[in-house]
């Protein structure tokens, strides 16, 4: 993306060969009110994404992927309760911004991408109303010329056949398909130094999936941006990232490259996990399933999480938190059996 | 084996009003000429992307949309011309499960209503205390508990809740069963418990599938026969090992192509298909898929292929393999 020409000057690039840590969550945790109760959902969250890499977070529906993401640009529900841990982003602690800080951070340093661009984008704004906007507040000095020029380079860029039109329509007028490279060309618009992507194919055709995810890594390879890729398709995970963290009910159970996670997965669940995927290739016969569904908030288990599921359980699991511990430099593993840590 | 369903020169039209006064002007193809025997026994997956017309197949069949044109015989017998009991008795033969369970399940109903309400209606119990027998045996038929049928939808997850639609369609001992994106909505641990339901009571119940979806590595672990539809017509029908082994039509490549793969194992180049699937009102002339296809050639625009059968049991309309190509 070259919308914004000097902001390859400006971004904060040190060292080219060392990549850092250009988001790091800490210890965070947190948790749903209801009536007087809170109940811890995500627990204990500790990882980074590093500068001009993708890091994927997988899971299923409850795990609290999505929250995570929200936590990032302090955007979670009214029920929402943080209860602790640190953000950093560029080494500053985001959970401690005030909101007027935030609303600077968010579309210009840090952009989100949503899952379903019908509900995300304004019906009553043309797209390109929408995509100057972000101009408008985060490059004040620009001219309504200037940013219509640059609206329309964006949505060019994005892949958008007649700018100059696709700019003047409504987002009913548009197809899902191409609603999501709108909202691609918002987020990118100030070139970003993070992109959170939260399920940005699952609403999509398969065809219209694969133009997307190309396009994805087409941004990525100009901008050198990074990426957290929230995601329960562990095949866009495959093709798309450079990391991957599982996570189940709230908790990161492993987390690796993606060569570690895929050819060496460790821990029960992203074993059975992968097992229980239907694929193109191999064999037909029955599909590998994990007993039991995920539980939900209220019904956690005091102990490993996954533990009422998981076929290596012993009585010490479901009392007992095991820790994130690495097995291999950069793999780390939070299960007693399979695990590096010593059991209770 | 006989045809159990036979579908012939199948459309299904539906009229655009362009104000409230106006008489219909415009129309969308949804389904443009079916053709289908739907065999005992098996299960034929219908694949295609949104506007393919895949669901609006599915939902002709149960007779939930009156076809414009064409017909569906299910036994020798039209479906469409049965009135009374001989409708009833249909009815009870072709059964749907929807996409999204908790939206197809009433709120207000316990489960075990629920389960018990087709039964009462057709007769199929003797009373409430029968019924609640045969509530327990359905429920623990596709895997829950029997007392479960005195809880809510909202106390079910995603993939229980889709084990309940199952068992209230298999409540009227149906022959077949048409599974509308029946697992698309799941997580991947639960879709594959749901795919092994599935082929369990096809052997348990001796039923035949029409499997409705957008997913062809789902459709791999279910189907005997695969078909893939374009705005509103069949362009590839094959069994199921020929149909990944051979993939004929351009567009089933490109399908096939797309899907993302779980492994870090280089993969062959993917076929990136140009725009959209076009709007069914005004579908292109020529072949269907001529405005998006890789291997487009002048006679695509013009001439319309055919569903031609290339090899046993393998149709695909597409003029790259007629005239002898």
């Amino acid at each position: 993306m070259t919308a914004d020409a000097s902001r390859v000057s400006t971004s904060k690039v040190i060292n080219e060969n060392v990549p850092r840590n250009l988001l790091e969550f800490r210890q965070y945790c947190m948790g749903f009110r209801d009536d007087e109760h809170v109940h811890d959902l995500v627990d204990d969250l500790t990882f980074s994404v590093k500068e001009g890499s993708v890091l994927g977070v997988v899971g299923e529906s409850g795990c609290g992927k999505s929250m995570t993401a929200l936590s990032v640009l302090r955007l979670l529900p009214s029920a929402a309760v943080v209860q602790g841990g640190e953000i950093l982003f560029n080494g500053e602690n985001l959970l401690a911004k005030s909101e007027a800080e935030m609303e600077k951070i968010r579309g210009r340093d840090i952009a989100m991408v949503f899952q379903e661009p019908m509900t995300s984008l304004n019906p009553v704004h043309t797209v390109g109303r929408q995509i100057a906007e972000v101009f408008r507040i985060h490059r004040p000095a620009m001219g309504a010329d200037e940013r219509r020029t640059a609206t329309v380079a964006l949505l060019r860029e994005v892949g958008i056949a007649n700018p100059e039109q696709r700019c003047d329509q409504y987002s009913h007028q548009l197809s899902g398909g191409m609603r999501q490279r709108v909202m691609i060309a918002m987020a990118v618009a100030c070139g970003p130094q993070l992109l959170l992507a939260d399920e940005p194919t699952t609403a999509l055709d398969g065809t219209i999936q694969a133009q997307v995810l190309a396009l994805m890594q087409e941004l990525k390879q100009q901008t050198r941006g990074s990426i957290m890729l929230i995601t329960h398709n562990l095949g866009v995970v495959a093709e798309t990232c450079n990391e991957v963290v599982i996570m189940y009910a709230g908790r990161i159970v492993e987390c690796g490259s993606i060569e570690q996670i895929f050819d060496r997965p460790v821990h029960p669940y992203t074993r059975g996990l992968l097992a229980s995927i239907p694929s193109l290739q191999g064999n037909v016969g029955d599909l590998y399933s994990i007993p039991g569904s995920v539980p939900s908030v209220e019904n956690f288990e005091p102990g490993c999480r996954f533990a009422p599921r998981c076929g290596l359980k012993r009585d010490y699991c479901s009392r007992e938190v095991p820790p994130l511990a690495d097995i291999a430099p950069g793999h780390a593993v939070a299960c007693w059996v399979t695990g590096s840590g010593r059991q209770p | 084996m006989s045809a159990l369903l036979e579908i012939r020169g199948l459309k299904k039209h539906f009229g655009l009003k362009k104000s409230l006064f106006q008489k219909v002007g415009k129309y969308v193809h949804a389904l443009d000429g079916i053709d289908i025997d739907l065999m005992e026994g098996e299960t034929l997956s219908v694949v295609g992307e949104s506007g393919s017309g895949k669901s609006t197949l599915g939902r002709t069949i149960v007779r939930l949309e009156e076809p414009t044109a064409g017909s569906i015989r299910y036994q020798g017998r039209d479906v469409n011309g049965v009135r009374g009991a001989e409708a009833q008795d249909l009815r009870q033969s072709i059964q749907m499960v929807f996409q999204d369970p908790y939206a197809s399940l009433n709120p207000r109903l316990t489960v075990g209503h629920a389960l018990a309400e087709p039964m009462l209606v057709h007769r199929k119990v003797a009373g409430r205390k029968a019924a609640k027998e045969a509530v327990g045996e359905l429920l623990s038929r596709v895997g829950l508990r029997p007392e479960m049928a005195s809880s809510y939808p909202f106390a079910f997850s995603g993939g229980q809740r889709q084990r309940i639609g199952i068992a209230r369609a298999l409540a009227l001992k149906p022959k077949i069963l048409i599974c509308d994106e029946a697992v698309s909505a799941l997580d991947v641990s639960v879709q594959s418990q749901i795919l092994n339901l599935f082929n369990q009571l096809k052997k348990e119940m001796g039923l035949t599938y029409l499997f409705i979806t957008h997913d062809l590595s789902v459709v791999r672990y279910v189907s005997d026969r695969i078909m893939v539809m374009y705005l509103g017509q069949v362009v590839e029908l094959a069994p199921r090992d020929a149909f990944f082994a051979r993939r004929l039509h351009p567009y089933t490549r490109a399908l096939i192509s797309a899907a993302p793969v779980a492994s870090t194992a280089p993969r062959e180049a993917r076929i990136i298909l140009q725009g959209e699937i076009p709007n069914a009102i005004d579908p292109p002339s020529g072949c269907r898929f001529h405005t998006r296809c890789p291997n487009v050639m002048d006679s695509c625009r013009h001439v319309e292929p055919q569903l031609r059968e290339i090899e046993p049991g393998h149709h695909v309309r597409c003029h790259l393999y007629t005239n002898g190509q």
